[in-house]
């Protein structure tokens, strides 16, 4: 128990010493995670409250009125029902003005093909060019959806007519309104792509830069560490950050689902293993820092109301399965395939079996993992879910498997969540609704895992074999970041359930969440894995992979989790619920 | 430049900590990297997209703008539009299973 009471001077663990002092609030980065992270999401709630959309609420009761209306008239979704839907996904706080400024100067650079610099400017004459070749698409996706709605109504009307007592045509008016759907939601994402305007980012991103660079280092400063050490290098960090954010705005890096996080240690492992990390720079090299602060803010988006979204299906398959997946490949990990360090294997089986990255830095934060750990745990996840992306929806179309089941399988299994709304909207947009929604309850299992695992780790792992820990000592050990995660996790929980839905995804998801803590969130993320990659031994990490233990834990924990996911999905879905998967 | 002067300049080089490694070969290092990465990004990344058996994912991807490379679900825009499709869908279901 000694040695993990010490203070870590490596830092390369994240560790406390066993005991508390009133100071630790000020002098500790879990604090700091904690003021940081919570002086962000206060400051989202103010704009976004007091920037609601005009007539919201009387915008919302209009819609519910025709929802009501609609779902007593037929037995299927009819087109004025998801039109209804649509008016409601229109209100969004992030819409306003000062919502849009906050996009415009915290943007990540943009997609680009071909030419790396047009994810930071394009000019007028780029935009304009590229504008006119997308407004031809927009153009025939626009007539498409018209026509597809024409179709709809008509087919609509038909099965009106006959009662709806005529179950061929409703299921051509359900087949034309689907149709109709799919054509509206091309015609919206080709709109998109037409509203292109010529952009500089390099001035928002050095105003970022400098901003996050003085908000970071005012904390370091208290620390009792050199602010001017720290800004000077944090220029040097943000700047791959920058270039790790390029690299996965890429088309092609879209297509195989690599994402910034990838990118950033791969960037930063290139640079510390030829030429070395300037010494300079290494006062930035704050991975804890920017992780915890990080995971605070990802705490606000992690909204315990979702779980409900899909009804009781939603929570087996999500809720069950996945703690005893990864309860299963960890004791796996230790019994079987004896993996030497517990970090790694709860590592790799969080990362596996919750939902890749974000559970994974959750975890390895929650558990101390070493930064070799974490790196090879997202490796790993990259590497399977690429693969998984293609695959199972190919798999699900050859065996001929049903929409819901398959959005259900796959929402449960495929790791990151980008790769979960590809693979679910290329089998269709039921496949999309139950694939994403699974993963949504999923991804709020990461405040539960990692505080669950902070507390196993402080009362049974860090500690001498046969020695019981007292509720004292799991305080002084237990990462007071987690105290922040949760915290914010409740408390915006339970601002959204007093809210309602409707208010709340207005206001909350698409303001303070995706207006504020997102997009902080996500630089804080890639400052982190820069940091991981600035600071790692690449020879280091291939003895964490020696022998291909944690591939084989991984492939076994995931053969696992496909199993049970499918068999709890279809028992759920069709055996138990049927009249849910009768609803979606 | 000898390793010690190296060091002053470049002190964090965990990989190569322990021996002489000359600025010249770390630099070649370097620049090996950052074409494998250019290879990878430009040329084969491209080339294995064009696979039969992944080029229906690219396309689909590609027109419908999906950012399949994140890792949470407030980053994916087709995850809003999930929720808030399934929340009215148990909310206000059609009729008959109201029965």
């Amino acid at each position: 128990m000694e040695a993990n009471t010490q203070p870590n001077t490596n830092n390369e663990v994240v560790t406390d010493k066993a005991t508390t002092k009133l100071s630790d609030l000020w002098k500790k980065e879990d604090y700091w995670a904690i003021w940081l992270g919570f002086i962000l999401l206060i400051i989202g709630i103010a704009i976004y409250f007091n920037n609601a959309p005009a007539d919201m609420e009387q915008k919302i009761s209009k819609a519910n009125q025709i929802l009501s209306a609609e779902s007593s008239k037929a037995p299927f979704k009819t087109v004025a029902w998801y039109q209804a839907v649509d008016s409601k996904k229109k209100l969004k706080a992030t819409s306003s003005p000062i919502g849009k400024t906050i996009k415009t100067f915290t943007s990540k650079p943009k997609g680009w093909s071909g030419n790396p610099l047009n994810a930071l400017i394009m000019g007028d004459s780029a935009a304009a060019a590229k504008k006119e070749s997308a407004q031809v698409k927009y153009e025939t996706a626009k007539q498409n959806a018209a026509s597809a709605l024409a179709n709809a109504k008509t087919a609509e009307v038909a099965a009106e007519a006959a009662g709806f007592a005529d179950e061929a045509l409703n299921t051509a008016a359900v087949v034309a309104i689907d149709d109709w759907r799919t054509a509206h939601t091309k015609a919206s994402k080709a709109k998109k792509k037409a509203g292109v305007k010529p952009y500089n980012q390099i001035p928002y991103l050095i105003g970022l830069c400098a901003i996050l660079a003085v908000f970071f280092g005012f904390g370091m400063k208290i620390m009792g560490h050199s602010f001017k050490s720290f800004v000077l290098g944090f220029g040097f960090v943000f700047l791959i950050a920058v270039i790790a954010y390029v690299a996965s705005s890429n088309a092609t890096m879209k297509h195989y689902g690599i994402g910034y996080a990838a990118w950033a240690i791969l960037f930063g492992l290139i640079i510390s293993n030829t030429i070395g990390t300037p010494k300079w720079v290494m006062p930035a090299v704050q991975t804890e820092y920017y992780i915890k602060t990080g995971l605070v803010l990802l705490g606000a988006e992690i909204l315990f109301g979702k779980i409900l979204s899909i009804g009781v299906p939603g929570i087996f398959v999500a809720w069950v399965v996945t703690p005893i997946v990864l309860i299963s490949t960890y004791i796996f990990g230790q019994k079987i395939v004896k993996i030497p360090s517990k970090t790694l294997n709860m590592t790799v089986s969080a990362d596996m079996s919750v939902c890749g990255v974000s559970a994974a830095i959750a975890t390895a934060a929650a558990c101390r993992a070493k930064k070799e750990e974490l790196t090879l745990a997202v490796g790993l996840s990259l590497v399977f879910t690429s693969i998984m992306m293609i695959v199972m929806p190919a798999f699900i179309k050859a065996v001929g498997m049903p929409e819901v089941l398959g959005g259900a399988w796959m929402g449960g299994t495929i790791d990151a969540t980008g790769a979960v709304a590809a693979a679910g909207a290329f089998l269709g947009d039921r496949a999309l609704y139950v694939a994403a929604t699974v993963k949504m309850i999923q991804n709020v299992l990461i405040g539960v895992i990692a505080f669950g695992v902070a507390i196993y780790w402080c009362a049974r792992v860090d500690c001498v074999p046969g020695q019981k820990v007292q509720p004292v000592e799991i305080w002084h050990r237990f990462p007071k970041f987690v105290i922040g995660f949760i915290t914010a996790s409740i408390v915006f929980s339970l601002i959204y359930q007093s809210l309602g839905t409707d208010v709340s995804y207005a206001i909350i998801d698409h303001g303070a969440i995706r207006g504020m803590s997102k997009i902080f969130r996500g630089w804080f993320f890639c400052l982190a894995f820069v940091s991981i990659g600035l600071a790692t031994n690449f020879r280091e990490l291939k003895s964490y992979f020696k022998g291909g233990k944690p591939l084989i834990l991984y492939v076994c924990g995931q053969s696992l989790n496909l199993m049970l996911t499918l068999l709890m999905a279809y028992i759920m879905f069709y055996k138990v619920f049927p009249e849910i998967t009768a609803r979606i | 430049m000898t390793t010690k002067s190296c060091r002053s300049i470049m002190v964090y080089m965990p990989c190569f900590s322990d021996r002489a490694v000359d600025l010249s070969k770390r630099i070649a290092s370097f620049t090996a990297c950052i074409i494998a990465i250019i290879l990878f990004m430009f040329y084969i990344g491209p080339l294995l997209e064009k696979h039969p058996s992944i080029q229906p994912m690219v396309k689909f991807i590609d027109e419908r703008d999906i950012n399949s490379n994140m890792y949470f679900y407030t980053e994916v825009e087709e995850f809003s539009e999930a929720n808030i499709n399934m929340q009215n869908s148990m909310a206000f279901p059609p009729r008959y299973i109201q029965k």
